[in-house]
């Protein structure tokens, strides 16, 4: 299982042997991810989109920090 | 031996308005109470206007340091209040106020301001003090998120707020100095609900930092205020 968070959303799921790019693919209406989030694997930047995904792996896409105030 | 009296701790509010009008409410009469004895500097430069009351708590219309200041000063006598009633700057230019002369050394900043400019700076000049909290909010229309640094004898005890966040890295917006009144009169619509949310957590961080259980590890929060969902994640010094 792969945990996906972004923002305060988290699900997991099957994807293990997945890319980040695949993940944010599929799962970007679902979690609302902006094109634009950073991805993390276990708390590590991941500059390349096509890291693959690892059984236990939590990929994080980081929403951006709220603007007002 | 008498003993000798401790100087004041001291809580920074850099932003008076939706969320720092907010934190104020609590932050004070939870100050004033306190064992210690706290000073509280109270930072904007801006006024309080009738179209403001939809959604921030102040008392009469007038620049948000001076008319908060007088506030506390009439209810909670305890607390000595220092009124800042201008916006901060890296260097104090254009009728601004030097951040370096705002924040010292063993503050709790709460920074409530309204552009990732101004957050950047204050985190800059944080990360150059020997100790301090800064607690961080933000938010959109029905979300957003509070971040925590700490620094402690010299050394981060928690990432920085941009480590994460290109949008603070790079911000590509403006301080408030430097935004035009066209710019001013765009800009987008709050809910109440949204900024006490933040107000609530970045109190919650200063209380939990205050008994000394922070989690150092999950410095940040995200809040959704429609799926009543707060969710603290990891994040790497």
């Amino acid at each position: 299982m792969v945990k996906v968070i972004n923002g305060v959303n988290e699900l997991s799921a099957e994807l293990a042997g997945k890319t980040v790019n695949n993940v944010r693919g599929m799962l970007a209406q679902a979690l609302n991810i902006d094109p634009a989030a950073v991805a993390n694997i276990n708390g590590q930047a991941q500059p390349d989109c096509n890291t693959v995904l690892s059984d236990g792996d939590e990929l994080e896409f980081v929403k951006a920090s709220g603007t007002k105030g | 031996m008498a003993p000798v009296n401790p100087q004041p701790r001291r809580a920074v509010i850099v932003g008076l308005g939706g969320i720092g009008s907010w934190v104020l409410q609590a932050l004070a009469p939870f100050l004033n109470f306190a064992q210690e004895t706290w000073s509280l500097v109270l930072v904007d430069g801006d006024e309080y206007e009738e179209k403001n009351r939809t959604r921030q708590a102040f008392e009469e219309l007038g620049p948000k340091a001076d008319i908060q200041s007088a506030w506390v000063a009439r209810k909670f006598q305890r607390l000595r209040v220092q009124a800042i009633a201008q916006y901060l700057s890296a260097d104090g230019a254009e009728d601004t106020y030097p951040v370096r002369d705002a924040i010292r050394s063993g503050d709790i900043v709460f920074s409530c301001v309204d552009n990732h400019k101004t957050r950047r700076m204050i985190s800059d000049h944080c990360a150059h003090l020997r100790d301090v909290v800064l607690i961080s909010g933000g938010n959109e229309y029905t979300d957003g998120n509070i971040q925590v640094f700490v620094r402690m004898a010299g050394e981060d005890k928690t990432c920085r707020l941009e480590k994460y966040h290109p949008e603070l890295a790079e911000p590509r917006d403006k301080m408030p100095f430097e935004v035009s009144c066209e710019e001013l009169a765009a800009s987008s619509p709050q809910l109440i609900f949204a900024n006490l949310t933040a107000a609530t957590l970045m109190l919650n961080a200063f209380y939990a930092h205050e008994q000394k259980k922070s989690d150092w590890q999950k410095p940040e929060v995200y809040f959704d205020i429609v799926a009543n969902t707060a969710a603290p994640r990891v994040r790497n010094r």
